[in-house]
């Protein structure tokens, strides 16, 4: 039973990737809906960043005290000005390290 | 040269997918390491820990799908936990097939299992910035095996070692951290992308408690709503200044 639950979990992970893109033969998607899926990066993106960030161990929202916030700001500060992202986690990770460890 | 087929362009494209992918693994590697980790606790053979990895290959989900059986969890729920866990691979399809419209199935059938969210992330972008070209797809090609491969990597170590790395070191940090840096240049150019990042960051964290998982969904559904919405009130605005 385990087996087939993991047979048919996968099987509909893969579906779900494979839904579009196999239907899409040319690439003639009309206009409007290229507009929403330009968005998809960002909100997708946006909705993992912003819980892993401001929510606490106890799944609740922390402000006060918080390092992930800094670490954060400090990042999108430098994604912003170098547009790389090996330093971008380098300098996110290691404001986290520090404010951590203070 | 523009256009010219030369066998190395492929070699390039892979490469480069494989190296920018690269520094992504910092926060994959352990997060499988914990996954490998968390079958054998919850009392997954080694086996079926490991294939778990390969046949679902969908880190989030497949954290879901051990806790839900752990807990005696009928399979048709936990089927549909993982499904709707992994609905966000949906618009990952939608936007990204114009780039892989030409391909062969037997292209589209790899490419597709590949599509985890980090090699979305990268390859998206790098085909946003270069527009529709011959090669592209040896990039998506090149993140995911590498992924795959340490995901893999990364949950046997985890079932043999049976230790996770650290908590105390936030390595799973890292991922959002890619994320971040993939989307802040958009977020700077772009008012409507600005506020689309907020809105379903907002969202995100406001409906976190939603059973599984579902607020992946309805807040990247809020941003996409509300980027499109930015975006046709500014373009109006702009056509009635013109």
């Amino acid at each position: 039973m385990i087996w087939a639950t993991i047979a048919i979990s996968g099987l509909v992970t893969f579906l779900l990737r494979f839904s579009v893109i196999y239907q899409v033969k040319r690439s003639n998607i009309p206009e409007w809906l290229e507009n929403i899926l330009k968005y998809v990066p960002t909100s997708i993106f946006a909705a993992l960043i912003f819980p892993a960030v401001f929510l606490g161990d106890s799944n609740s929202v922390e402000l006060i005290g918080n390092p992930k916030i800094l670490a954060a700001l400090a990042a999108l500060a430098v994604a912003i000005v170098m547009k790389n992202v090996i330093i971008t986690i380098i300098t996110g990770m290691s404001v986290l390290w520090v404010l951590t460890l203070i | 040269m523009a256009g010219k087929i030369t066998k190395s362009s492929k070699h390039i494209e892979f490469y480069l997918g494989v190296s920018e992918v690269a520094p992504i693994l910092i926060g994959v590697i352990p997060f499988g390491i914990t996954f490998g980790v968390l079958g054998a606790e919850y009392g997954f053979t080694a086996v079926q820990t490991f294939l778990m990895s390969s046949i679902i290959f969908a880190g989030a989900s497949q954290v879901a799908f051990i806790q839900l059986a752990s807990t005696g969890t009928v399979p048709l729920i936990i089927i549909l936990s993982v499904g709707i866990i992994n609905l966000r691979h949906v618009l990952y399809s939608a936007a990204i097939s114009r780039y892989l419209a030409g391909l062969p199935v037997k292209w589209k059938i790899p490419l597709s299992y590949l599509l985890t969210d980090q090699a979305f992330a990268v390859t998206i972008k790098h085909m946003e910035n270069e527009g529709e070209s011959e090669f592209s797809h040896y990039y998506l090609l090149g993140s995911g095996i590498t992924l795959w491969l340490a995901w893999q990597a990364s949950t046997l170590i985890g079932i043999l070692l049976g230790k996770t790395i650290p908590e105390e070191l936030n390595l799973g940090f890292a991922i959002p951290l890619v994320f971040l840096a993939l989307i802040a240049p958009e977020i700077v150019k772009h008012k409507s992308h600005a506020l689309s990042a907020l809105s379903a960051g907002a969202a995100a964290v406001i409906l976190h408690d939603l059973p599984s998982n579902l607020w992946i969904i309805f807040s990247s559904g809020i941003g996409l709503a509300v980027g499109v919405m930015i975006n046709r009130i500014s373009s109006n605005a702009g056509d009635k200044n013109r």
